[in-house]
């Protein structure tokens, strides 16, 4: 097992546990606001550290490219769907409470 | 551990599709269906399938959701009440030795048997392609592909007769999305596109394909239908019933014309451009159809001329 | 346990649990999303099938099918998606008249 592979999994544990953040944020945080707050950028993170550990044994360039390109495509989708969901929150003007998000 | 990864995928598959039939607002099911295709997209990547993979994740899970979701929109009354979802003891009972019996059959089956693929390895060089799902495609059962462009078609000619003769709504372009909208357009669109070209190329000797890429180019047709950009529905009223015939004509043209010098339905000389031509028909087709069934047609002409 | 079994077997609770829930909704469009978990588990099915057989390659032939399959489907649904809107239109209600009693939506 060379370094390229110990790199690779300590940094998929590092996305693992920014993913597992972002869930329990996404269960547990009272509002649609703040629910949004740790699914964008907690699993965005975490899946940039899962993108940079398999980097670190790819094979070759263009699954490098390939890998970075996926990570970038889910940035523009996580972040304009955040904006439209907070922007449809925003001017419908719901009550955040944890009660009106129970069955979801 | 593989075999953990697929018990976590099954177990999921299995309570997600349980929470569906019990969830009580039509909402949380939909949203809960289009978990239920992302998690069988998960599977099907286990079972080495990344073509279906791809199609299920753009089809499946993208756009029967919006599909699901544009008719709930319809739907919706105000005053819906949440059911509490009772399963009758005689049905739950029906259902669980219907498990048992059909789960101890399955396992049943022997598994030394070698289906078709000895048949399609040894066929491969006939056909001019290095991948054996597209050359079976598009190639050995193309009569499989030709009729589901005919079912295609034929759903879109139902909708949209449907949609004329009760003048149900929802054809219209909506409203020009803000800034936000049109800028993930600019970005987004050139992706898909490209992505789309590059499936289209790789399905010769990799996976990828006709469908594959023509559901992609769908996915970007419709969310420039959703953001209100009207380049859709500029194209005129002719054009884009050309368009929607394009890949089922093709394939009887070339049924036809393969008749006529062959003797034999759909059997080709061995040259490229026979393959290609079906190939990019039927993506364009695909898209076209595809985006005319989650908006009846882009272009609102359509509608109104009867 | 193989991953044919595990694969199998989940196939065939899905089919069963889309069976259940068609019977059970009076509500057409839950209705069409249980069809869809049923089409969901005919596909694995087919798939773990073409997984476990012996060969040079995974069965292509079920791959294809399932291809057209999930295309067919989508159009199935389409349509179906659409007639129902017709229903609610002239009916005022989107459930199949004596399908239930009770009238909730």
């Amino acid at each position: 097992m060379n370094l390229f592979e110990i790199l690779s999994i300590i940094f998929c544990l590092c996305g693992g546990f920014f993913f597992l953040g972002g869930t329990v944020g996404l269960i547990r945080f009272p509002d649609t606001y703040s629910r949004l707050h740790a699914l964008t950028k907690a699993d965005n993170l975490g899946l940039g550290f899962i993108v940079l550990g398999l980097i670190m044994v790819s094979s070759s360039m263009p699954e490098i490219v390939k890998l970075i390109l996926i990570w970038l495509l889910a940035l523009i989708g996580s972040s304009s769907a955040c904006y439209f969901i907070g922007n449809h929150m925003h001017q419908s003007n719901k009550p955040q409470s944890i009660q009106d998000e129970s069955d979801f | 551990m593989n075999l953990i990864f697929d018990l976590i995928i099954a177990v999921c598959l299995v309570g997600i599709s349980m929470r569906i039939i019990f969830a009580r607002g039509h909402f949380q099911a939909i949203v809960l269906f289009i978990t239920y295709g992302l998690f069988l997209a998960l599977a099907w990547t286990r079972l080495n399938s990344p073509d279906i993979a791809i199609a299920e994740a753009a089809v499946g899970a993208g756009l029967t959701g919006v599909l699901l979701m544009d008719t709930l929109g319809a739907i919706k009354t105000s005053e819906e009440k949440k059911m509490r979802i009772k399963v009758p003891l005689k049905l739950a009972v029906m259902s669980i030795v219907l498990v048992i019996v059909l789960g101890y059959s399955a396992l049943q089956i022997p598994s030394d048997f070698s289906g078709l693929s000895l048949t399609v390895h040894n066929a491969m060089p006939l056909s001019g392609l290095e991948y054996s799902v597209t050359a079976v495609l598009l190639d050995f059962r193309s009569y499989d592909t030709w009729l589901e462009l005919g079912v295609l078609l034929t759903a879109v000619i139902g909708v949209l007769t449907v949609r004329r003769r009760n003048s149900l709504t929802g054809s219209a372009l909506p409203a020009p999305a803000e800034p936000v909208g049109r800028w993930i357009i600019k970005i987004l669109l050139p992706f898909m596109v490209i992505i789309g070209g590059y499936l289209l190329w790789l399905g010769a000797f990799a996976p990828g394909g006709a469908f594959q890429a023509g559901v992609v180019l769908a996915g970007a047709g419709v969310m420039l239908w959703q953001a209100g950009h009207p380049c859709l529905a500029v194209l005129s009223n002719s054009s884009w019933r050309l368009l929607l015939c394009l890949g089922f004509s093709t394939f009887l043209i070339l049924a036809a014309s393969s008749l006529y010098y062959a003797d034999q339905m759909l059997t080709h000389p061995q040259i490229k451009a026979w393959i290609l031509g079906i190939e990019y028909a039927a993506t364009i087709s695909i898209a076209i159809c595809l985006i005319s069934l989650i908006q009846a047609s882009p272009n609102s002409k359509l509608d109104k001329v009867s | 346990m193989t991953t044919f079994a595990i694969y199998s077997i989940t196939a065939v609770v899905l089919f069963c649990v889309g069976l259940m829930g068609l019977a059970v909704h009076p509500n057409l469009l839950r209705k069409i999303v249980c069809l869809n978990i049923m089409a969901g588990g005919a596909f694995l099915f087919l798939i773990s099938l073409a997984y476990n057989s012996q060969g040079p390659e995974m069965d292509p032939v079920p791959q294809a099918m399932v291809l057209t399959g999930i295309v067919v489907a989508v159009s199935a649904t389409s349509f179906a998606l659409c007639l129902t809107r017709m229903i609610k239109e002239r009916t005022g209600q989107c459930h199949l008249e004596g399908s239930d009693k009770d009238k909730d939506n």
